[in-house]
Order: C-alpha cells, then structure tokens, then sequence
C-alpha cells in the first residue's frame, strides 16, 4: 500500500524524524486468521453470541478422523492387556534394560577397595563395643512409684505457691516474697471467693477440678436450699403464706 | 474480487434470504481493516480477536436499526474504537485488582512479542505509541496507519477537526520524542 501524498506531507512538517518510519505494522497474524473469521463469527451469532457453543458449530460433531475397521471390537482387550502388563512387576535388571540399554550392559563389580579382612573381624569389633558399654538397670515399679507420688506433692505445693504469687501481683508489690505455712494459709484465707472464682475461671482446666473436688468431703458441703438467696427466701414465703391466706 | 457496494450489502443484510451472506461478506471486507485497528490498540493477538468478534457480534445486532446518514466503514471504525478502549479500560481496572503492572503493560507485550527488535524503528515506533494516553493513540493510528481524514475521525471519535489536529500534532511531537531519547 503507497502512502497518501498529504498524510506524508503533513507527518513531514510536523516531525520529519517520524515521518522516514515505516508505515508497516511488526505484528504478526496467525496462519490463515483471516479465511476463518467470518465463519467462526457467523458462527457464534447463529449461537447467541456464547462462544462455547459457537465453537462447536464450528467444529461439527462429525469428527475429522477415521476410526480403523473393529477398532471399537477389540478396545477393552486391548486396555485390559495394558493393565495386566503394568501390573506385572519387573524386575531392577528389566527395567534398567528398558530404560537405558548402555547402563544395563555395564559390570555391577564394586571399584572400591575395602581393607583385607575387613568383614571377617567386623562382628568382633561390635561385640567388643557392645560388652564395653555400662548396662543401666531400669527402675523398679516401686521407685517410679515414689518418683511419681513426689512428683503430685511438688504440683500441689507449686500449684498453691502460684496462685499465691498471682494474687500477690495483683495486690502491690509490698508484699514480702518469702512466708511460711501458715502465713501462706492466712494470706489465702483473705482472698475472696469471688477472687478464686476468677482465678479458676482464668487459669485452671478440667484437671483442677478433678484434683479439687477430690480433695472435698462430700458431707460438708451445704444443702441445695441453702444456695438460695435470703431476700429471694423472704419474697418466697411470703407469697406463700399471701396464698395459704387467700384459699383459706 | 470487486468490493461489494455497501449499500447494496445493507439492502442484502435486510432482507432474511441474504442477511447471512451479506452480513458474511461485511465480515470480509472489513475485518483486516478493523483487525489492524483493535491490534494496533490492543496490541495482544487473542485480546484483538476477542474485540473484533464481539464488535461483530454487537454489529449483527445494531445493524437493522444503522441509518444510513453515515458510512458504514465509519460506524464500524466507531464501534471497533470504543470496543477497544472499553476493553482496555477493563484490563486496566483487572490488573490494578490483580496488583499487575498496568503501565507497562502494553509496552511488556510488544517486547514479549517473539519477533520484537528493538533496533528497528518499526518496533520503537510501536513502544512510542504506547506512551500515549488511550485516545490520543487511536487519534494517531487512524490518522498514521488508516490514514483516515479528519471529517471522518471526527465523526468515528465524536470530537472536532479542529481538536483531532491538535492532538494528531502533539501525538507524532511526543513520539518523536520517544524515539530520540530511546
């Protein structure tokens, strides 16, 4: 295609630097884009405009290949002789010869030396090693026992130093770090149940309370109605005596 | 092969027995024209096929109700312009989402083109190009490649003569520019 004489005239008085470019565009088209075009379009009108569908008009449903004469007859046998023959376990040489005929054919024969006599005296010298280590004994049931009855006490005792320390925290730093038992006992003794209740709530799982209610005789506990609340007792009773009045 | 008359394909396109040919041989007069439009806009071969198809496809649809007080080339020329740059426009709002580079985006492509030189002005050309904002390029590439005349691109970009000069003359300024210092 030659150039209009006036879109040259005017690119050369506006820049004649651009105007010595070539017109021609570097991109390329795929082979035969446009013999195709206005079928695959044409195409996807007829279809609604889905490109899917388009597509496979375009193609038809007749299929470019032709199928051998008893191709279909003898297709499960021939699947079914594949699978047996995958499952056939080869062996390292059959395999080595399917897959790399020049290493199948090379000798396996090690080049390493190894010293005269190496594996004759190999077992002795386990032996030797063997014997020479000290044999520790295993502990006993009843000192594992022990172990582990020292362990729980050494829990407690630090599970009850913690809560202790956690509470000192929170009430100043004035507080001395060492105390005795029974300090111990007075200083637990002024925290409120509302505190502990907390404390737990925040700190322990199901194994502190397993490891609490243990601890619990079962007969000192209070009475279920000794749970309820005073107020709440009075507005009780004297609503039933209102209606013991009434049907009376 | 004589072109067809385009009033004689839109007569041909309005009646049901010939729609479809007619319509078959607008495809083929046009689509190496508008093809090279899209491309030169778009610059990826798959992205150019898609815009093209679905301008088609949107033109099957509009064309009943094309007056004919404008040309076709230039309806399609129009539709195949805007098509672009929506397209564009779409790929840029995609790639700020994916987080992609969308400024080098089209300056990537062309040098990913497998036949990119950049020692050949054509391929610089190309890259200048790119550096102008979406609608001063189409300005450039009906003007440069199509060369289309200004009453036409006036009507095909819906701006003035006047207007398309100016920016037609600050396009080839700034591609010179391109070209110089690259």
């Amino acid at each position: 295609m030659t150039r209009s004489p006036d879109i040259l005239k005017e690119l050369e008085q506006i820049s004649p630097a651009v105007a010595q470019i070539s017109e021609k565009t570097p991109y390329q088209v795929p082979l035969g884009y446009f013999d195709t075009l206005d079928t695959v379009i044409m195409a996807r009108i007829a279809a609604g405009g889905i490109e899917e569908n388009s597509l496979l008009q375009v193609a038809g449903k007749q299929m470019p290949q032709d199928v051998p004469q008893g191709y279909f007859d003898t297709l499960s046998d021939y699947i079914l002789s594949k699978i047996k023959a995958q499952q056939n376990i080869q062996t390292a040489t059959e395999e080595l010869s399917e897959l790399s005929p020049l290493l199948a054919g090379l000798s396996k024969t090690n080049l390493y030396e190894v010293p005269a006599g190496y594996f004759e005296n190999l077992s002795d010298g386990i032996t030797e090693k063997t014997t020479e280590t000290k044999v520790v004994a295993m502990f006993s049931r009843k000192v594992w026992m022990r172990y582990a009855a020292a362990a729980v006490l050494f829990g407690m005792i630090a599970f009850g130093i913690n809560f202790f320390f956690s509470q000192s925290t929170i009430s100043g730093p004035n507080i001395p770090i060492a105390k005795t038992e029974e300090q111990i006992n007075k200083e637990l003794a002024k925290i409120s149940d509302e505190e502990i209740i907390n404390y737990l709530k925040m700190t322990s799982d199901s194994k502190d309370v397993a490891a609490i209610t243990s601890f619990v005789d079962q007969s000192q506990l209070p009475a279920e109605a000794d749970y309820l609340d005073d107020a709440f007792m009075e507005s009780f009773m004297k609503e039933l005596e209102q209606t013991e009045n009434k049907t009376n | 092969m004589t072109q067809p008359d385009d009033k004689e394909l839109l007569l041909q396109f309005r009646e049901p027995a010939t729609k479809e040919r007619a319509y078959t041989r607008i495809i083929k007069k046009y689509q190496e024209k508008l093809y090279w439009h899209v491309r030169r806009l778009v610059v990826d071969h798959e992205d150019a096929n898609d815009v093209l198809q679905n301008m088609f496809i949107k033109v099957w649809n509009g064309l009943e109700n094309f007056r004919e007080d404008s040309q076709l080339y230039t309806w399609l020329y129009r539709i195949a312009t805007n098509e672009s740059l929506t397209f564009l426009e779409q790929k840029k709002k995609r790639s700020v989402v994916s987080m992609d580079d969308s400024e080098g985006g089209l300056s990537n492509s062309i040098k990913a083109d497998k036949h990119f030189d950049a020692n050949r002005l054509e391929w610089k050309l190309q890259l200048a190009i790119q550096q102008l904002p979406e609608k001063q390029r189409a300005v450039f590439n009906l003007r440069y490649y199509d060369e289309m005349p200004y009453t036409e691109m006036s009507k095909v970009l819906e701006t003035s003569e006047g207007a398309l000069k100016a920016s037609y003359h600050h396009a080839v300024k700034k591609i010179e520019d391109f070209i110089l210092n690259h």
